[in-house]
């Protein structure tokens, strides 16, 4: 039964028209909820930030609900302790819990529905066991079946293979429903997510153009006989194509991630499940999670070639020649470079989000260090490393024997990381200017270990820090500079992960912060706050995930 | 109907041959009401309702309740639209698995369906639950209680003999299902949270076997 696929030629017309029908609704009542997890996310993701707030205001709950603020009265609003928080709200925002004896404050609750609902166990029950859910199996042979009632005919290219896994879906519902281009674009997103890459008008355009390097592919590979070792040639010649696709692709993903954060994590398992050519090709489908750009390609290509080198391929993925690894970490260097800018590029935009997340790292810092003078030492001594890197990575550059476009296209990055270089140094100025201003304001501060060692909603940065570590996978100059006032508040909310890291400060998280995250693949963020990264000194800022998971 | 005002969205596939009444059961649920005519589902079909679930602790005792938003899959018990409906098996997280009182035939097929939910759900042990419908029409009987309800110890899942017409023990029988998946939705997030805290860095979640080993015992 598994892995064939769904018979359809006993239905009728009209009875595929029915089916049709009801899988499109069954992809609705999908979408919709995958858009209330999402704000689920949100709203715990609010709530988390405003308790990162409080964690050094501990003296603050002792009078106020940390969930509504309102002040506690003796028997007006009584207080009580949450048992898995153990911060203190008003009854109203709690429930008694009968089975357990205590209170659960409503922020623990929504995390517990939220973990319940993203059901990551069952969807990892289904990608054990198939390829795609359901109805996208008998979407995909519907959208097979219409086209060969279209005669469309046997040829089936690369392209028309990919079409059929993901882009047909979107393709229909445009021409039937006449949906506008952002609900495509959500489809497109949702349910292939990092293959889409229809993000305008020119979808279509775009399908053409790659139909074209599909049959380019096609030839090449054919070119190169029935010699054995695909996939290293393969991907060579996916390198050298022209235009810099790549850098395309890449751009073109982090614009989407840098717009819509939250949704990227849990997207990737719909990724899973439908960003596949063809029955029994696992290998390409987890990679093409980590390495979406790639990946895309291969597959495409090696439609063409026909299914049979899919697993080949997967392990063949470890086999680049030598100048595609010095590419690889050329590119996550300079992943790496804009990443770190990023996170110290601090637009002045949502002033007052920023100021008071600010005040929170600085608050962090008067904790944990006898001088804050040392933060802005710290701060320094990372700029110049940055501009060591990226000497290195000039040298890297010029040594590399890459084509000409590939090195004009990190040539670019290298101009962009050296401007944004000098950003940092700026903001380094910058912090010293605001601790100067905070300390003359004689902020006093009142840190309290105990909130912070119980508190699950400790910090948001298990959230942030994935969410990084998608956003610089795809990390391009261009994304550096996105200003968008969400990205905002990650990247300051990151900055302070990684102030903290730095200075050791604990951050172990208890009781599995992440469950409610229902992509499992990009799990590799647990590293990041493995205990066992005790040691972890100023080169782990440099340790990016994005190395440990590829 | 599908406003995001609900706490989990729990999915059912209700399965069994053509004619044991499978639509107008999930009819009764939804609308209350009894459609006697036969139309036969065509491959597949779903419907929703928005019911209010009370997890109740271990003793009994009242715990809280939750919005939930049902997706009731319908299949076409036609042996043609088979390779169909097979394939959606593996949306759902609960089954119910239904034969005909009054038909001895619907209820020997049952041990067929069993292993096509085996092979096609999203795991070898779903929640399931047996269900022998038509029990109005007692004098056309052909399966007795006692058949089913081995049957169904045997596959360790709870029996349910329903009648459509009357509307007798549909509700309650979708909510013991209900109730299985809950609970094993409950253990499967506390389980996660465990084993998480206890091997740290579990990034041997990339891993596509894993999930497989703890399977189900949840």
């Amino acid at each position: 039964m598994m892995g064939k696929k769904v018979d359809l030629s006993k239905l009728t017309e009209e009875e595929t028209q029915h089916v049709w029908a009801v899988v499109q609704r069954d992809f609705d009542l999908r979408k919709k909820e995958e858009e209330r997890l999402d704000d689920l996310k949100c709203k715990v993701e609010k709530e988390s930030a405003k308790r990162d707030l409080l964690f050094n205001q501990a003296h603050l709950n002792k009078s106020h609900c940390v969930h509504c603020l309102q002040p506690f009265k003796f028997l007006v609003n009584s207080k009580c302790q949450c048992q898995v928080c153990h911060f203190y709200t008003c009854k109203n925002c709690s429930h008694y819990n009968k089975k357990d004896q205590g209170w659960v404050c409503d922020s623990c609750h929504i995390i517990r529905v939220m973990k319940i609902s993203s059901l990551e166990w069952y969807h990892d029950h289904i990608r054990s066991r198939f390829k795609h859910f359901g109805s996208a199996k008998v979407m995909r042979s519907l959208y097979g079946w219409l086209q060969q009632g279209q005669s469309m005919g046997l040829n089936m290219t690369g392209s028309y293979q990919h079409q059929a896994t993901t882009g047909a879906y979107n393709e229909d519902k445009e021409s039937e429903d006449d949906l506008d281009s952002a609900e495509v674009q959500h489809y497109n997103l949702s349910f292939s997510k990092l293959v889409g890459q229809g993000k305008d008008a020119s979808q279509k355009e775009s399908l053409i153009a790659e139909a074209d390097l599909a049959a380019m592919f096609h030839h090449i590979l054919q070119q190169q006989g029935e010699t054995t070792s695909p996939p290293g040639q393969e991907f060579t010649t996916e390198v050298n194509l022209p235009g810099n696709s790549n850098w395309k692709n890449l751009d073109k993903n982090s614009r989407h991630r840098a717009g819509s954060q939250w949704n990227v994590p849990q997207r990737s398992q719909y990724c899973a499940d439908m960003d596949t050519s063809d029955e029994g090709m696992r290998g390409n489908d987890r990679m093409s999670v980590h390495q979406p750009h790639h990946t895309r390609r291969r597959s495409k290509a090696s439609f063409q070639e026909n299914v049979h080198h899919s697993e080949s391929q997967f392990l063949g993925l470890g086999a680049h020649t030598s100048a595609d690894l010095e590419e690889e970490t050329l590119k996550n260097k300079l992943e790496e470079l804009t990443n770190n800018i990023t996170e110290k590029g601090v637009s002045s935009e949502e002033e007052e989000k920023t100021r008071a997340e600010s005040k929170t790292l600085l608050n962090t810092f008067s904790d944990n260090l006898p001088n804050k003078d040392e933060m802005v030492y710290i701060a320094a001594a990372k700029a110049s490393k940055l501009k060591k890197v990226l000497q290195e990575v000039e040298e890297h550059a010029q040594q590399s024997g890459t084509t000409d476009s590939e090195l004009s296209g990190l040539e670019d990055k290298v101009a962009t990381a050296a401007a944004q270089v000098q950003h940092a140094e700026n903001e380094v100025s910058d912090i010293e200017s605001r601790i100067a201003a905070l300390s003359s304001a004689g902020l006093t501060v009142t840190p309290t270990e105990k909130a912070r060692k119980t508190s699950p909603l400790k910090t948001p940065s298990p959230f942030i820090s994935r969410y990084m570590e998608n956003f610089q996978e795809v990390q391009t100059p261009e994304a550096g500079n996105m200003t968008s006032s969400s990205n905002e508040i990650n990247k300051v909310l990151s900055m302070q992960q990684a102030l903290r890291r730095k200075f050791n400060i604990p951050i172990d998280m208890p009781d599995g912060q992440d469950c409610f995250e229902r992509n499992a693949l990009y799990r590799g963020s647990l590293t990041q706050r493995n205990p066992n990264g005790k040691n972890r000194k100023v080169d782990r800022i440099f340790a990016k995930p994005v190395l440990t998971h590829q | 109907m599908t406003d995001g005002d609900y706490d989990y969205l729990i999915k059912l596939l209700a399965l069994g041959d053509s004619g044991v009444g499978k639509t107008t059961f999930l009819y009764r649920y939804t609308d209350k009401k009894f459609n006697p005519k036969f139309i036969t589902t065509v491959g597949i079909d779903f419907r929703e309702k928005r019911v209010v679930y009370n997890n109740t602790g271990p003793n009994g005792s009242p715990g809280k309740t939750f919005k939930v938003h049902l997706q009731l899959w319908d299949t076409a018990g036609q042996e043609r639209f088979r390779s169909l409906t097979t394939a959606f098996f593996r949306d759902a997280m609960g089954f119910l698995l239904m034969f005909d009182l009054t038909s001895q035939q619907s209820f020997l097929n049952v041990r067929n369906w069993m292993s096509q939910l085996q092979a096609n759900a999203y795991c070898e042990n779903p929640d399931i639950v047996l269900i022998g419908n038509k029990a109005d029409l007692s004098d056309q009987r052909e399966v007795n209680e006692r058949q089913a309800k081995d049957l169904a110890d045997k596959y360790g899942i709870p029996y349910f003999e329903t009648s459509a017409a009357t509307g007798q023990n549909v509700e309650k029988t979708v909510d013991v299902l209900l109730d299985l998946i809950m609970k094993r939705m409950e253990q499967c997030v506390d389980k996660t949270q465990v084993s998480e805290t206890v091997n740290g860095a579990a990034s041997g979640k990339l891993d596509p076997v894993k999930p497989e080993e703890k399977k189900c015992a949840c």
